[in-house]
């Protein structure tokens, strides 16, 4: 254990330079605790959040910088959250907003699938090739549409919670889902036609 | 082609294409967040402050201009509109018996009740009690020190590292650090009070330290130091912060509660 009576004595000026804070800082607004409170919340989430971001921008360094930017917009706006129970919806947006501002900044170029694991081959009815056109035709969806590709049938959410999400009307986001799905449906049943037809 | 074929192979791809952990470099950048910029800015707050301050500005104008209209025509109850009614003065509090001195070093006993962490943060629940035969206060601002099993400094909050000077004005700019500069009042501390507090400690860049982690609170105007040691039972093996190279350490603390 500490010797407490060594600690009171110790002499507070002779600390180490590389040690040193910069700031005396003490305060009586519980700062200490939304800190913790903060930390924990993203801490929890952030797998999440890359996650979505990554699928969202096609490229993970863009994604972790997008996740950064989040991170930091939500610490500044923390105390406007009332409820922490709805920090992850709130954080899934500011992480999806922080994802749109980058792309319109940076126009980030979609991921070409070279650092794309290969498919497993988990059922025989299902080709390697099929997969492969699903994944290229994801790439091909608008940022978007890909995400609420990503919100429903990665996360799934319902369509309500992706609303909440994306800052977006229900309605608009039937409309998204049903043109992305659409066009992903096309690519992989044409696929499927030409697997057919080959055997 | 089934709907549900494709269902399957859309999330498969999906799944496949997500990233199944988080880079540490993310880990470290976003839990730095919170440790580079401690006081986050409450803008709706301030803003509904400064609206109901507006609002209380134009009242107060009002209730003015109604009291120099009322005493100008006569109608107060003290001519010459010098003096207030009685009534206004009734309610105004009697100023408490605070204690004479201010809590010293030898006077107060103090201990860690659990240690957290969150992210880049470790954060202690401290306790003080006073055991002396009377009452002190206590300020509410002490200076900290994150111990190991030594005595040795971690992190203190005294100490203004010189070679990087912009982080401290960097606090003086952060709105909520200069809206709640107002200082809370001392505490007064009766014979066996104890008061709470938590304390976080970030960003330790330097060698390993033996536990168990204490807290060494730094009493002002030559009060000594008190240390605050894991209570029996509460394990602090994972009570120093990691190293996120943004501050050269970092600690903070709440205001005292009872």
């Amino acid at each position: 254990m500490v010797d407490q009576g060594a600690l009171r004595g110790h002499p507070s000026g002779a600390i180490p330079t590389a040690f040193a804070v910069a700031r005396p800082d003490v305060s009586g607004d519980g700062s200490v605790a939304r800190r913790l409170a903060f930390d924990r919340l993203t801490d929890q989430r952030l797998l999440r959040a890359y996650r979505l971001a990554t699928l969202v921008m096609r490229d993970g360094n863009e994604a972790q910088d997008a996740v950064h930017d989040a991170a930091v917009l939500a610490w500044t706006r923390f105390d406007e959250l009332r409820d922490h129970d709805h920090f992850d919806a709130w954080f899934d947006r500011i992480v999806i907003n922080a994802c749109r501002q980058r792309l319109r900044q940076r126009r980030v170029r979609p991921l070409v699938n070279a650092a794309t694991p290969d498919v497993a081959l988990t059922d025989g009815a299902t080709s390697r090739a099929e997969r492969e056109v699903l994944r290229r035709a994801l790439d091909r969806l608008t940022p978007e549409h890909r995400l609420v590709v990503v919100l429903r049938h990665l996360e799934g959410y319902p369509i309500s919670e992706i609303a909440t999400r994306i800052g977006e009307r229900e309605g608009t986001v039937k409309s998204r889902l049903h043109y992305a799905l659409r066009e992903l449906r096309a690519a992989y049943e044409a696929a499927d036609r030409g697997r057919e037809s080959n055997q | 082609m089934s709907d549900e074929r494709f269902d399957q192979d859309l999330r498969s791809v999906l799944v496949e294409a997500a990233p199944r952990e988080v880079p540490a470099d993310l880990r470290r950048r976003v839990a730095a967040v919170s440790v580079s910029d401690p006081a986050p800015r409450p803008a709706p707050r301030l803003a509904w402050l400064r609206a109901a301050q507006r609002t209380l500005g134009a009242v107060a104008a009002i209730v003015v201009l109604i009291v120099v209209v009322t005493v100008g025509f006569g109608l107060g109850t003290q001519p010459g509109g010098g003096g207030h009614p009685a009534g206004l003065t009734d309610g105004s509090p009697s100023p408490s018996a605070a204690p004479s001195r201010a809590c010293v070093a030898a006077d107060l006993a103090a201990r860690i009740t659990a240690w957290q962490g969150a992210a880049g943060s470790r954060i202690a629940d401290v306790e003080i009690t006073n055991t002396a035969d009377d009452a002190c206060f206590v300020s509410a601002t002490v200076a900290l020190q994150l111990v190991d099993q030594g005595g040795r400094v971690l992190i203190d909050s005294k100490t203004v590292d010189a070679s990087e000077p912009p982080s401290v004005t960097r606090t003086a700019s952060v709105p909520v650090a200069t809206a709640t500069a107002t200082p809370a009042p001392d505490l007064a501390l009766e014979p066996g009070d104890t008061l709470r507090t938590q304390v976080a400690a970030s960003d330790y860049c330097g060698p390993a330290a033996s536990p168990p982690i204490g807290i060494v609170l730094v009493l002002p105007a030559a009060g000594g130091s008190v240390a605050a040691v894991p209570a029996d039972g509460v394990s602090s093996s994972d009570a120093v912060p990691p190293c996120l190279g943004i501050t050269g350490g970092h600690i903070a603390m709440n205001g005292w509660r009872r």
